[in-house]
């Protein structure tokens, strides 16, 4: 883990950006509304884990308590398939897509299939805890706003997005289906996470957290709430604050750069899991392990 | 027969091509009002529906302040708002 030192941060996203985002992608500016207002925060001192937990880090758990994660209760994974969304028989963290193990192989990829319940089991047994969103959010881009992690400019080979396998800029939904159509039909439901660290050092944050921006979408202990109770937003975010939904950070690696911002913010059911969320765990208290 | 009126995330109205904010028809179940839904707007049934016809694991159907997920759930006499959104919203 490494320490993430207290300190003041700008949490959200200017709006000078948002109007940049707007301009240069698909999604009118309303969807964005929920990063603002931009607002100062004092974080308090804290250790995060450097990169998300991995599917090695994962199975010394599951070893110890024989612990089940909903997925495997369930019987089945969502996948995003050939046109959208499907339930994949079979597919959890263990065994992410048929015939594809997890362990041996991908040990070192982040953990996916794992829902909110999931992942703070996990935290609670390794000691630690889930990361609130606003520690989140400062651990990946440092008291100075920026909207990656290494800096204000975009750069796919520095963070694992859709991007990163296309090899050419997707800014609207037309390109990215075009390059997922192709994508699925070779790769399936096989998830393309890389190996935790592999966009270190030039990718990472300030305080030199890999995978903060990409890789897989990460679970934060946050419910999903206005930034400004007081700010219209769209219909859809307002049920989401209703109904519970928890906070999601980071972007995973089928996702636009716009999603892997710093100041993205994904609101989630805390039931659902799927092959491109994972997490990382924060802890209070200097841990004992420094991985 | 009762009015259901529909809540959904605006990013629909573009999927749809069609405004969506204030929409509503007149239901005697959940899952009536989703069929008109779908049947109207028919980009929105894989967003709504699994294979099987069930509410999908990916979507969150709210009547009123409570979560739906059989969709033979009565609509009230009185009507009701029928909220509608994705399990993962943003980006």
């Amino acid at each position: 883990m490494i320490l993430v030192p207290a300190g003041p941060a700008m949490i959200g996203s200017p709006e000078a950006h948002l109007d940049q985002v707007t301009a240069e992608q698909h999604h009118a500016r309303a969807w964005f509304e929920d990063e603002t207002p931009q607002h100062a925060r004092q974080i308090q001192a804290f250790w995060m884990d450097r990169t998300p937990v991995t599917n090695a880090m994962f199975a010394e758990f599951t070893e110890a308590t024989g612990y089940l994660t909903a997925a495997e209760r369930r019987g089945f994974g969502l996948v995003y398939g050939a046109r959208y969304w499907v339930r994949q028989p079979g597919a959890c963290w263990r065994e992410p897509a048929p015939d594809t193990g997890a362990l041996p192989g991908r040990d070192q990829h982040p953990v996916v299939h794992v829902d909110h319940a999931d992942a703070a089991a996990y935290a609670a047994w390794a000691g630690k805890r889930l990361p609130a969103e606003d520690e989140w959010e400062y651990a990946a881009h440092g008291p100075d706003w920026s909207p990656w992690p290494w800096g204000a400019q975009w750069n796919p080979a520095l963070a694992n997005t859709a991007e990163y396998w296309a090899g050419n800029a997707i800014r609207d939904t037309d390109r990215w289906r075009a390059w997922w159509t192709r994508w699925f039909a070779f790769r399936g439901p096989l998830p393309a996470t890389t190996p935790a660290g592999s966009h270190s050092p030039d990718g990472d944050s300030p305080f030199g957290l890999a995978d903060m921006a990409g890789n897989v979408a990460e679970w934060t202990a946050s419910p999903y709430a206005a930034y400004d109770p007081g700010r219209a937003c769209d219909a859809g975010f307002e049920t989401a604050m209703r109904h519970g939904y928890r906070v999601v950070r980071g972007g995973s690696w089928k996702h636009f750069r716009y999603q892997a911002r710093t100041s993205e913010r994904i609101a989630c059911l805390p039931e659902y899991s799927c092959f491109d969320i994972g997490f990382r765990c924060a802890a209070d208290t200097p841990p004992d392990d420094k991985d | 027969v009762n009015e259901v009126r529909f809540v959904l995330p605006g990013s629909w109205s573009a999927l749809a091509g069609s405004d969506l904010s204030g929409i509503a028809c007149t239901a005697a179940t959940v899952g009536q009002a989703l069929t008109w839904l779908t049947q109207r707007y028919p980009v929105l049934a894989q967003r709504i529906f699994a294979d099987d016809g069930t509410i999908a694991p990916w979507t969150l159907v709210c009547l009123g302040n409570e979560r739906v997920s059989d969709t033979g759930t009565p609509v009230p006499a009185l009507g009701g708002e029928l909220r509608v959104i994705a399990a993962l919203m943003g980006g």
